[in-house]
């Protein structure tokens, strides 16, 4: 979920900028020439499939897949998830370009520490690679709904309400993305490991 | 006449699947040779290892007389042969076609103004002039396949490798393709299942199977072509 | 007159999302949804799509919006439920609606109709690091390529049968389709990079295309700048 223009504080779209930056520049460092033609594809990669909508209950939902580029290009998930939002910003304006820097930073941020989590079971065979990804498919995203809510309540006394349903709302998404992420990893241990590094 | 590129006592294979054992070849200028033979027998593999996409386990690879031991020796390989890719997509990844037709000149570090007069004369020689702006995405199969083609020969190669260049081709581009490689160009080496096309296009035709390289003689050319007729 | 140089258009843009999403009076929200509506007009940018952008696209706005009027307090208007709409909370929803509605339309406006690699062309001219516009140039030629592929794999599950439903069978289907594509995304971008040593590259990837800046620019320049300031003095008086 990103949020929109015009909600947030120019403090709080400043620190998002600044974490943002900082973020995006490690990830950018981290990329060699060998490495740019991948993060770019598995970005691509991401961007088409988080357009796709799945059946839950009687609504759908989409995924971000945060975690699982998490999985695979480390810090340069920073880089990868700006260039995601921006495009989106640009094409359809979903979310926005002054808020570029806070959606970049919830998605990038939650889905790196969710793999980081989520990488400590890939030591223990298949059952841990399935272990694994459902933790940081479903942690990045629990995590990046409660940056948005956190920044939500930052932005006044109004706000803490819708924070609280939207922390709510993103409940049962981190569910479907951690158990959707749970079979990608398994499908792509078995064929082709070194895709996680 | 000393050969571009030659293998000595060469090996390689996959995991599980060795594929040459103490291979020798040697590729001339001016040959057009044609490459046939049954699936993962190696032909695409043979590829790699003449650019150094693929590291030979044991055996000597010469360029020039040189030989070739660390990535960097293999650069001027990699200006002097070119290669045309399987899938054109894979190779034209730049938005426009102007723009990948000059990625090549541009890191050999020519002029813009060199560069630019060999981007012209290459949409030119293929039959795309007026194609400069058009994105290369857009385009149809076959003219991925002589875009890409052309992208390779703005490096201005001594000699060329197509591995199976007539997959996504029409009639119209196969005949276009055919007449580029018999009348326009010296020195190349095709892969390709379609025996008939080789028949057209080179004058040596050799059958990879099991790590061997046989060429075929006249009669045996003319019998695999009217057993496939 | 000749369209504003991409580069122009960019900082232009980026300019004016900052102002109006940070700005604090009403008089500024007005004039920038005011002048958005004039860009609209004068390059002729209404469509069927740009309503459906305005209205349909962002659904966090609309959660943001519709509880507003209940979440803030303030002076009681109505009673809908137990629940009070005040009248703060409804001009602050109002606020975030104008403001958020202005931007976008102006975005799109600039950006949404362009050839995107023109915008990618342009942050390179406006000096980004090179690694990140090599990234956004890859992920702009291969996302339509990306997007046919993984058509053809759902058609594909389709054809043999499968239907989405909210199940985990069905999860595990989709799982395997997502994760297809990013094989297939992984295995292709190893080949791309084939390709361009192939081609020499070394590292640096060079750029053909440059922009050339046109006599109108001046004036497009000049234009911009008086309008930000302007907008600049209504926002934080």
């Amino acid at each position: 979920m990103h949020i929109s223009e015009g909600i947030l504080p120019a403090s709080v779209l400043i620190a998002g900028g600044v974490l943002s930056l900082l973020g995006t520049a490690i990830g950018l460092k981290r990329l060699t020439p060998e490495t740019i033609p991948r993060a770019a594809l598995l970005t691509a990669a991401a961007f088409v499939a988080s357009l796709i909508h799945l059946p839950l209950g009687p609504s759908s939902v989409h995924l971000v897949f945060n975690g699982l580029l998490g999985l695979m290009l480390g810090m340069a998930a920073f880089p990868a998830f700006l260039i995601c939002l921006f495009l989106q910003a640009v094409l359809f304006q979903f979310g926005g370009l002054t808020t570029l820097g806070v959606n970049t930073f919830n998605l990038a941020f939650a889905g790196i520490v969710g793999a980081w989590f989520g990488k400590f079971f890939f030591r223990f065979g298949l059952r841990g690679v399935v272990v694994g990804g459902f933790i940081a498919g479903a942690l990045a995203i629990f995590l990046a709904g409660f940056l948005v809510a956190l920044e939500l309540f930052l932005a006044g006394e109004s706000f803490h309400a819708v924070a609280k349903l939207i922390l709510a709302a993103h409940l049962p998404v981190a569910l479907v993305e951690g158990v959707v992420s749970a079979f990608i990893c398994l499908y792509l241990q078995k064929v082709r490991p070194e895709i996680f590094q | 006449m000393k050969p571009l590129l030659e293998f000595k006592n060469l090996s390689f294979g996959y995991p599980g699947r060795p594929l040459f054992e103490g291979f020798n070849f040697s590729l001339k200028e001016g040959s057009r040779i044609g490459l046939i033979g049954p699936n993962g027998a190696g032909k695409s593999t043979l590829l790699r290892l003449m650019l150094g996409l693929e590291r030979p386990k044991a055996g000597k690879i010469y360029f020039r007389g040189q030989e070739l031991k660390k990535e960097r020796d293999f650069y001027p390989v990699r200006r002097e042969i070119g290669l045309l890719f399987q899938d054109p997509e894979d190779q034209l990844f730049c938005p426009t076609v102007e723009e990948d037709l000059a990625f090549g000149p541009l890191n050999l570090g020519l002029s813009r103004q060199e560069v630019a007069k060999r981007v012209a004369e290459v949409l030119q020689f293929l039959g795309l002039r007026g194609f400069e702006k058009r994105l290369t995405y857009r385009l149809s199969g076959g003219e991925k396949r002589l875009v890409a083609l052309g992208s390779i020969l703005t490096m201005q190669p001594k000699y060329i490798l197509l591995d199976e260049p007539t997959g996504d081709l029409d009639w119209k581009n196969f005949q276009k393709l055919v007449s580029l490689l018999q009348n326009k160009m010296t020195s190349f080496l095709v892969v390709s299942h379609d025996f008939e096309f080789l028949e057209l296009v080179c004058e040596e035709i050799f059958w990879l199977e099991k790590g061997r390289l046989e060429p075929l003689s006249k009669g045996q050319r003319r019998g695999i072509y009217f057993a496939i007729k | 007159m000749a369209r504003p140089d991409p580069r122009l258009k960019v900082l232009f843009c980026f300019g004016y999302a900052l102002l109006v999403a940070t700005a604090e009076t009403w008089e500024a929200v007005f004039w920038a949804l005011c002048s958005s509506f004039l860009f609209a007009f004068f390059w002729r940018a209404w469509s069927l799509t740009l309503l459906k952008r305005l209205f349909g696209a962002d659904f966090f706005l609309f959660f943001v919006v519709f509880t507003l009027p209940f979440t803030t307090a303030g002076n009681a208007l109505l009673q809908v439920g137990p629940f009070w709409i005040t009248k703060e909370g409804l001009l602050l929803a109002l606020f975030i609606f104008c403001k958020s509605n202005a931007i976008l339309l102006t975005t799109y406006v600039f950006f949404a109709r362009n050839n995107v690699f023109e915008l990618a062309h342009a942050l390179h001219h406006l000096y980004l690091p090179s690694k990140l516009v090599q990234l956004l140039f890859f992920t702009l030629r291969y996302l339509e390529l990306l997007e046919r592929e993984f058509k053809r794999l759902f058609e594909a599950a389709k054809l043999r049968g499968f239907v989405p439903r909210t199940a985990l069978r069905s999860y595990r289907v989709w799982a395997y389709l997502f994760a297809s594509l990013f094989l297939r995304s992984y295995d292709r971008s190893r080949r791309i990079y084939e390709a361009m040593l192939l081609r020499g590259y070394q590292g640096y990837f060079p750029v053909w295309h440059h922009f050339s800046w046109a006599r109108s620019d001046f004036f497009w320049l000049i234009g911009g700048s008086i309008y930000l300031i302007f907008m600049a003095i209504l926002a934080y008086r």
